[in-house]
């Protein structure tokens, strides 16, 4: 198997996540809702002790923890269902360039319905600007959505001080934390946050299971995408799979246990990574802000060389060019484009995930890959000779064919 | 030193728990309960404080309950070696690049 160092897409699950679902996959079956019987109680025991451990993550309440089947779901409860709830009232919406593409989805859709929505531009380094920002908000402004950390080019945005300014301006704030949540250190009361998603797989817990946080004071309302059994507070019918939802509360607490930790390991090995290629290959740029970014997320670009070519000569490092979702599409991330970065640039990007897991070996071999890898395909490119002897490509004329 | 946690007891305890994390068939999953625990154990040696010493004892002790059950479940499922473990230079951190 290839090395695993694309902790963005997914996390493995932690075998002491899974020690803790192994009880409810085996024996423990019972429907969480069913309130008749002892295999009911036991499980509905388990989902909230679960949902108080997602909580205490992010300085919630466990009331305010509403499961969902990831973050997705999430983003989608989120973004539509306030806007469709505050309809009569409210019809802007406001979202940044760099948002996932279920944000940005769920925002086209309400644009359809009618909504209006402002996609705020970002700085070269991928920051929000809190300028921008506040000219941005109206008095028919329902919702403000930015992530808290980018999931290609992992840059952190600063959730407080956009939590403060919504505040001030009584709009309702959403964050998505999938790429944030475990990883960061998050807490909704002091960062004025209104509704949070959080991703199972992304803090090494099970695939198939997300949480929302909704506010309870000042009371955030929503009209629900799914509908029927009314669990989840009504927001999100359905049964709660009971060990996924352990799995998920697992992986928060070990989270937030771990985080100092894992922070320190990723930290480390993030920086042996840059500083490894960077004193072995030339023109080798990071994307985003360094000064706001998450270790883990380390995405550059090599130039000269495509990024796609790099990814298949490096088969045994499992990477991608950018997020999961699109990385069967050759265009260029729409995150690199909206960071204002050039088209050659954009198409020689690469993300490396680091995580918990993650060896210093592993490290070390990717280093010596990619600088076998970049020599290699750099010299059978004519744009790199071209370079080397000195001619300026920005001033070529490309014949047209 | 409290009474409650020896010192010959918190010994035998990071014994069995680098044990158990060897147990691992998983490439990235043995080195890290391994790291785990080395440094678990570490910081158990500093702590001066009584309390919070015998708090990560018993931390430790039901982790490694976890990890034996663990790395027993995951010799029967893992199956695929990783490149990095069919380089032995690679695997024993020996292939390095400069300090």
């Amino acid at each position: 198997m290839p090395i695993y160092l694309d902790a963005q897409a997914t996390t493995p699950l932690d075998p002491r996540v899974l020690d803790a679902m192994m009880p409810f996959m085996t024996e423990n079956y019972g429907n969480p809702h069913s309130r008749t019987h002892k295999y009911g109680w036991d499980t509905e025991r388990a989902v909230d002790t679960a949902r108080e451990q997602v909580a205490a993550l992010i300085g919630a309440h466990p009331k305010e923890i509403v499961f969902t089947s990831g973050a997705t779901e999430a983003n989608n409860t989120a973004v539509k269902g306030v806007a469709r709830f505050y309809k009569g009232k409210k019809n802007h919406i406001i979202t940044a360039q760099t948002e996932h593409k279920c944000v940005l989805d769920s925002c086209r859709v309400l644009q359809e319905e009618g909504f209006e929505v402002t996609y705020l531009p970002v700085s070269k380094g991928g920051m929000v600007s809190l300028e921008d920002l506040k000219a941005a908000i109206r008095p028919t402004t329902a919702l403000v959505s930015i992530m808290a950390v980018n999931n290609e080019i992992g840059v952190v945005q600063d959730i407080a001080e956009i939590g403060k300014l919504c505040r001030a301006r009584r709009v309702f704030f959403h964050t998505d934390a999938a790429q944030a949540a475990g990883k960061i250190p998050l807490n909704v009361a002091d960062m004025n946050v209104d509704l949070m998603s959080i991703s199972g797989h992304k803090l090494y817990g099970p695939k198939g299971v997300g949480a929302l946080y909704v506010r309870r004071r000042p009371r955030v309302r929503l009209e629900p995408i799914i509908t029927g059994g009314g669990q989840e507070r009504g927001l999100r019918s359905g049964t709660v799979p009971s060990s996924l939802v352990v799995g998920m509360g697992a992986a928060a607490a070990l989270g937030a246990r771990e985080l100092d930790y894992d922070y320190a390991h990723v930290s480390r090995l993030s920086k042996r990574l840059i500083d490894g290629i960077a004193a072995r290959v030339s023109h080798v740029v990071r994307n985003g802000d360094p000064e706001h970014i998450y270790p883990g997320c380390v995405n550059l670009s090599f130039s000269f060389v495509e990024g796609e070519s790099l990814l298949m000569a490096l088969k045994n490092v499992a990477l991608s060019s950018g997020s999961a979702c699109t990385s069967a599409s050759l265009e260029p991330s729409y995150v690199l484009r909206a960071l204002g970065a050039e088209d050659d640039m954009a198409h020689s990007s690469i993300r490396f995930g680091i995580g918990r897991f993650t060896t210093e070996s592993e490290v070390d071999y990717v280093i010596d890959n990619v600088e076998a890898h970049v020599t290699r395909l750099r010299e059978m490119s004519p744009l790199w000779e071209m370079f080397q002897e000195g001619i300026d490509l920005k001033t070529i004329q490309w014949s047209q064919h | 030193m409290s009474a409650s946690v020896g010192r010959s007891e918190i010994l035998g305890l990071y014994r069995q728990s680098l044990r158990a994390a060897r147990q691992f068939e998983t490439y990235n999953f043995r080195k890290y309960f391994y790291r785990r625990a080395r440094d678990r154990f570490r910081a158990i040696g500093a702590q001066q404080d009584a309390a919070a010493r015998a708090a990560a004892v018993a931390e430790a002790q039901a982790e490694l309950a976890v990890v034996r059950r663990q790395g027993a479940l995951n010799r029967m499922f893992a199956h695929n070696r990783t490149v990095i473990e069919a380089d032995p230079g690679y695997a024993a951190g020996a292939r390095r690049f400069a300090e």
